[in-house]
């Protein structure tokens, strides 16, 4: 008999460390369940085009249209000296994307176990692989709005890509990871207070704000004092920050009065952010597991 | 070699906590808050130790509230025990929650992959065995529909069909279950019986004493989430009725239903009336002697002309079973539309008691109950002898002094 499941309550209140070093089986966790995570991405994404006329085409549709919008309104409109109007809306469009792809997946992580309650009661399944496919899913949303804007750039000639494309799917995997390491801890802790993915909703708000997607980060320098500390702490405390710019790096190259320069600098931090996420988040998702069926 | 069990439960304990609201789990954890109790326990579980070796049908009896549901989740794998620890080896199915992974919004066929990946399937496997989950569930061109366009009862066949097409090396049960129509039941009942005849272990919970015995090898007695007895199943059986005070043909809630449900549908075989007759006269009586002969005469209706079995027993109040006998032990299978089926109980040895007399009504081998009821009629002894116990026994006493060289036996 090859599958054997043990359960001992006396070595479940173990250590948090105790618990981190099964990080390492987490892969292979997934991997074994692969073809789980890989029925939950298509039913995930399936679900958002059910029964509409143009299916799939939407996930084109409306990156295209919102890229739309934001040349008119942000880039003609209210373009208050950010750049010229193509730039700014390239750069503004690209931090959206990723944005609300971190945003998206994270809100719903945040719901995914208590949505789930009914397999969560009834099913024994392994729940921590449930945020790896809202992970994928928004990995694909960000990767075509990536596409409309290497597109969008090249066809008006903005910006021309370069060798940083290579480092997209990088960006792509700090991203991923980052996912799945706030939905496991943002997923668990709404388990046990509800108030959370509300909280989180507003905080996601406010969190774009602080991410430099809709402003320059030369604007802070101009807005608040060349010598003000308010920017660098902006940017050292925000997992989101490194991210946004290394991937516009990653697209488009250096442009340095917007502040997209070093790739591999904010890349760095951005993967040092999501495997901490990644860390903390697991553990305690594993260390409280076994209650989730109780109390869900 | 000795056998590794397929389950190895060590001290199993489960307790709930019952908080007054929502928040009483929070503030527990402030450190302000210590010492401080915001919760009411249940002990669900009580240190519960058990092993079931390889191809063992277990089964699991006690009253509601005794624990056996959250034994049955523990096991399965979907909560986990406060204390203790268990080892379960091989591939776990749990026909408790069927369906419960289900998305109405999708299809039947999409579902089934949906399922079959929870389970643990591979890709291939599940794929392997897509034809037969869905001839199994009988939902034909269905299965390309919504499922919420589905009946409940085409809910609950799809989700058996996946359950069972797992091929699991242990299958956990609550209840013989009863989902979809008469003839599908009978295919549940068939492919349970199916997995206990090719040697799969199984673990049965039930209120049917009679399930119990027919499937089990051995059984746990819950009470109060404590084990108060294991053993063979007759015994322990025996003892929870007597304990119990339940008659042992007792599934609380079901026959009773059944009856309802096959007054109604007239074309399901189903008894009309059953009667205690004397055995010389043919007419209605029911205080016998020792040594009368009495009769037992059931009328059953069988519109679909189905081959059936019949079994009729004797059960003291005390809900031990004196005897029971079925047709399909004497090798009789009737298939009548309508008919009389007379069990003939010439020279009765029971002695003083009052007895019902339970009777069922099966389908060929015995395994698909249609029905089940209690005669009319209940038996009366009274016997004139000074015999004590429960049946007069044939017997004959014999003398011997050791010291004689004779034989005394004339």
């Amino acid at each position: 008999m090859s599958m054997a499941r043990t359960h001992d309550a006396s070595t479940r209140a173990k250590s948090a460390l105790g618990h981190a070093t099964t990080l390492s089986g987490y892969p292979a966790k997934i991997w074994q369940n692969r073809y789980m995570v890989q029925n939950f991405f298509r039913r995930d994404l399936m679900s958002r085009f059910h029964g509409s006329m143009l299916g799939a085409w939407w996930m084109l549709i409306q990156p295209l249209f919102m890229f739309g919008v934001y040349y008119l309104v942000f880039g003609k409109l209210f373009n208050r000296g950010a750049g010229a109007t193509m730039e700014y809306a390239l750069y503004l469009f690209s931090g959206i994307v990723l944005f609300h792809a971190l945003v998206e997946a994270t809100s719903t992580c945040c719901g995914i176990i208590v949505a789930n309650g009914n397999l969560v009661k009834k099913v024994a399944f392994p729940s921590e692989a449930l945020p790896i496919h809202v992970g994928l899913v928004s990995l694909v949303i960000y990767a075509v709005g990536a596409l409309v804007s290497i597109a969008a750039s090249v066809i008006t000639g903005t910006w021309t890509p370069g060798w940083g494309l290579l480092a997209l799917p990088l960006v792509m995997i700090v991203q991923f990871v980052m996912i799945v390491g706030m939905g496991l801890l943002l997923g668990n802790a709404n388990v046990f207070v509800r108030d959370v993915s509300q909280l989180w909703r507003i905080f996601g708000m406010a969190w774009m704000f602080l991410t430099p997607v809709f402003w320059v980060p030369s604007m802070l320098f101009t807005a608040l004092g060349a010598d003000s500390a308010v920017p660098s702490i902006m940017m050292n405390v925000n997992p989101a920050y490194p991210l946004v710019m290394a991937q516009r790096v990653a697209l488009f190259g250096e442009h340095a009065q917007y502040g997209m320069v070093d790739l591999w600098g904010n890349l760095g931090i951005a993967a040092i952010w999501a495997v901490g996420f990644l860390v903390v988040g697991y553990t305690t998702f594993v260390a409280n597991k076994h209650k989730h069926a109780d109390i869900v | 070699m000795p056998k590794t069990p397929v389950i190895e439960a060590r001290g199993l304990s489960k307790s709930y906590k019952l908080y007054n609201n929502p928040y009483g789990r929070l503030w527990e954890c402030f450190p302000w808050n210590k010492g401080k109790i915001f919760h009411k326990s249940i002990d669900a579980l009580n240190d519960v130790t058990f092993d079931v070796m390889p191809g063992e049908c277990v089964g699991l009896i006690g009253t509601n509230g005794a624990g056996k549901s959250t034994m049955l989740k523990v096991l399965s794998g979907t909560t986990f025990p406060t204390s203790g620890s268990y080892t379960v080896r091989g591939r776990v199915t749990s026909l408790l929650e069927l369906g419960a992974g289900f998305n109405v919004a999708f299809s039947g066929r999409e579902n089934i992959f949906m399922n079959a990946a929870m389970m643990g399937f591979s890709r291939k496997e599940a794929q392997d065995k897509y034809d037969e989950i869905v001839e199994f569930s009988e939902l034909g061109d269905f299965i390309d529909a919504p499922v919420r366009t589905y009946s409940s009862g085409m809910q609950a066949r799809l989700g058996f069909s996946v359950a069972v097409a797992t091929e699991p090396d242990m299958l956990i049960i609550d209840e013989i279950l009863a989902v979809g129509d008469m003839n599908f039941r009978r295919k549940c009942v068939e492919k349970i019986w199916d997995y206990k005849r090719r040697g799969k272990s199984m673990f049965f919970c039930s209120h049917s004493l009679y399930d119990v015995r027919q499937m089990c090898d051995r059984v746990i007695w819950l009470r109060n989430g404590r084990m108060q007895m294991i053993g063979d199943s007759i015994t322990v059986t025996n003892e929870y009725a007597t304990h119990e005070n339940k008659v042992a043909e007792g599934s609380d809630e079901m026959p009773f239903q059944e009856v309802d449900d096959a007054v109604q549908e007239n074309s399901n075989p189903h008894i009309v009336s059953s009667e205690l007759l004397d055995g010389d006269t043919l007419k209605p009586r029911s205080t016998f002697a020792p040594g009368d002969n009495a009769a037992v005469r059931v009328h059953v209706k069988n519109a679909p002309r189905e081959r059936l079995t019949l079994a009729v027993g004797a059960m003291r109040t005390d809900g031990t079973l004196c005897f029971a006998h079925t047709t399909q032990f004497s090798d009789m299978v009737f298939d009548f539309e309508e008919g009389h089926v007379t069990l003939h109980l010439p020279n009765l040895s029971l002695l003083s008691g009052e007895f019902t007399l339970p009777i069922w009504l099966f389908d060929e081998n015995g395994s698909h109950r249609y029905q089940e009821r209690p005669c009319n009629d209940n038996l009366i002894v009274q016997n004139r002898t000074k015999d004590l116990g429960l049946f007069l026994q044939d017997h004959r006493w014999e003398i011997v002094p050791s010291n004689s060289t004779q034989g005394a036996d004339q």
